[in-house]
């Protein structure tokens, strides 16, 4: 119980004073770039991220939706700035890997750990992941969509 | 007057599950006990195909299938040739758009609106898209379609206006009687999705005087799986049949090269059709007339204004159809979304579903609304039937407040 009031406590900050969210990106040629929609519930985020030498150097999105997809939007930030590809993707696999209930490295996170519970509800699993799907999808090479 | 608390003994539902709150009756409505029954005493007391066998029991079935198509024809103020089944409201605007291709003309064009279901839009999309005419979009004015906005856009080469009766998430009712003369003037076919129109009101399709109106089982105390859908006889010929198959057919005229088909209905049944769910709905439409078209109607307009009187006192509570007749309520809770509202989660257990209440939420299987005329992406939508009472109000009200006070 104490570890689901912090973590549901370290949720509501990122989902009331979110990291990283603009309401716009002015240059955009900058960056890599790539809508996605939850169109059940109305979740939409469009993640930009800019690489340099396959670092990921600079990130932020633009979303609405529900407190567990915009906190983990946020979180995703944090998390995955500064990081190579390779570990953006390893990040990415043991986060959907926290988040469904299958061991995962610990050491890989840090404010992220507070979506554990959300493998007890798998209704929302799309709800936490949508915003890391997006970065997987650019750093493979998709955008602009 | 409707008395739901007597009305909710009809329902097993309420029985299994004393707490629900059900308020979602416009996505589909609960199944009074007898209408499950009659689908019980089809598959265990005289299960038999229809218009097939000569047995005592088939030709029973058949009779009781028509007996169940006359019922539906009565209240909808027809002729039992003009009512066909189908699988549901959706199939049912299909197979309109694909009876009618041959009919297009390069310079034809369809009418449709912005606040059509996804299932009243997305055929005549196709069908304009993939035969290169045009289709004219009519605007929401104010939240609805006015019936001149309509008429404007019908010309010669209109071949068909596809409108709703009533719109599914802000639930007005769009005045087809205008509608209806500029189409018959023109010789334009009209076809009218009442899949919300035909739980709450008394619907005349005379009065109307549209070709083709389609019907849910299941939003009117039905089964599921079952759609009905009014054909003109006036267009009949005009049209293709749906299928080809069993019972479209006059047997003896099958041969390598031809075949006659039957007239209406039977030209748009091919195949074993649902008979336990026809069944079943001949007496959903005996229960629903029972209790009346009218006081249904009266109850969830009366019913709707104590829910807005008390709703509209809540400051953070945004409602998008305050002032229609209907028993649609659609609304936001500021600062709240949608999905945190419904879905319980490790962050709140306060939710609707928590209390059992019943509601929809997302965008009601119509983007056009929500993107075009109410600029939401998402919203939550209680919807009154039969069974709701002021209780069911209070509770909706009480909860809105606290899941309010967990996220602001």
């Amino acid at each position: 119980m104490e570890k689901n009031n912090l973590s549901r406590q370290i949720i509501m900050d990122h989902y009331k004073y979110p990291h990283n969210k603009v309401s716009e990106i002015i240059n955009r040629d900058e960056y890599l770039f790539k809508k996605a929609l939850n169109p059940s519930c109305g979740d939409e985020v469009e993640v930009f991220i800019k690489l340099e030498n396959n670092i990921i150097t600079d990130i932020k999105y633009i979303g609405s939706g529900c407190s567990i997809c915009c906190s983990s939007g946020s979180i995703m930030t944090e998390e995955l700035i500064n990081k190579s590809i390779n570990e953006a993707n390893n990040k990415i696999e043991n986060f959907n890997k926290l988040i469904t209930g299958v061991n995962y490295d610990i050491n890989l996170f840090e404010d992220a750990i507070c979506f554990e519970g959300i493998k007890n509800y798998p209704a929302r699993y799309k709800c936490a992941f949508i915003s890391w799907e997006t970065v997987k999808s650019l750093v493979k090479g998709d955008k602009h969509e | 007057m409707i008395n739901p608390n007597k009305i909710k003994n009809d329902f097993s539902m309420f029985k299994n599950n004393p707490s629900l709150k059900y308020l979602d009756s416009a996505a589909t409505s609960l199944t009074p006990d007898i209408v499950v029954e009659q689908i019980n005493d089809y598959y265990k007391k005289y299960r038999s195909s229809i218009n097939r066998g000569t047995s005592k029991m088939a030709n029973d079935v058949s009779r009781k299938y028509e007996g169940s198509r006359k019922t539906i024809a009565n209240h909808f103020n027809t002729d039992p040739s003009e009512i066909i089944f189908t699988k549901s409201t959706t199939t049912s605007i299909n197979n309109i758009s694909k009876s009618i291709i041959h009919l297009i003309k390069p310079n034809s064009n369809i009418v449709v609106t912005n606040m059509e279901h996804h299932s009243n839009f997305l055929p005549w999309q196709v069908l304009c898209h993939e035969n290169n005419i045009e289709l004219r979009v009519v605007k929401a004015n104010h939240l609805e379609i006015k019936s001149k906005d309509v008429i404007d856009m019908i010309d010669e080469n209109t071949l068909i206006v596809c409108i709703h009766h009533v719109s599914n998430i802000i639930g007005n009712t769009v005045d087809l009687s205008e509608i209806s003369v500029k189409t018959n003037d023109l010789d334009v076919m009209l076809l009218v999705d009442g899949a919300q129109a035909a739980p709450h009101k008394k619907v005349d399709l005379k009065k109307i005087n549209c070709d083709f109106y389609t019907v849910s089982a299941h939003k009117m105390c039905g089964p599921t799986g079952l759609g009905v859908l009014y054909i003109n006889n006036r267009v009949v010929n005009k049209l293709k049949a749906f299928d080809y198959g069993g019972d479209m057919v006059t047997p003896s005229s099958v041969t390598y090269e031809s075949f006659l088909q039957k007239s209406s209905p039977n030209k748009f049944e091919a195949g074993t059709p649902s008979i336990a769910e026809v069944l079943a709905f001949g007496v959903s439409i005996d229960y629903l007339n029972k209790i009346g078209m009218d006081q249904i109607e009266n109850h969830e307009i009366k019913l709707k204004k104590y829910a807005i009187n008390k709703l509209s006192k809540l400051d953070y509570v945004k409602i998008y159809n305050s002032n229609n007749n209907s028993g649609l309520i659609a609304f936001n809770i500021n600062g709240v979304s949608v999905h945190d509202a419904m879905s319980e989660s490790f962050i709140s257990d306060i939710t609707f579903d928590s209390e059992d209440i019943i509601i929809r939420d997302g965008q009601m299987c119509n983007n056009l609304t929500m993107k075009y005329v109410l600029k939401e992406k998402a919203l939550l939508r209680a919807s009154i039937y039969i069974y709701n009472d002021k209780n069911d109000i209070d509770m909706l009200v009480s909860q809105i407040s606290k899941i309010y006070n967990v996220w602001r």
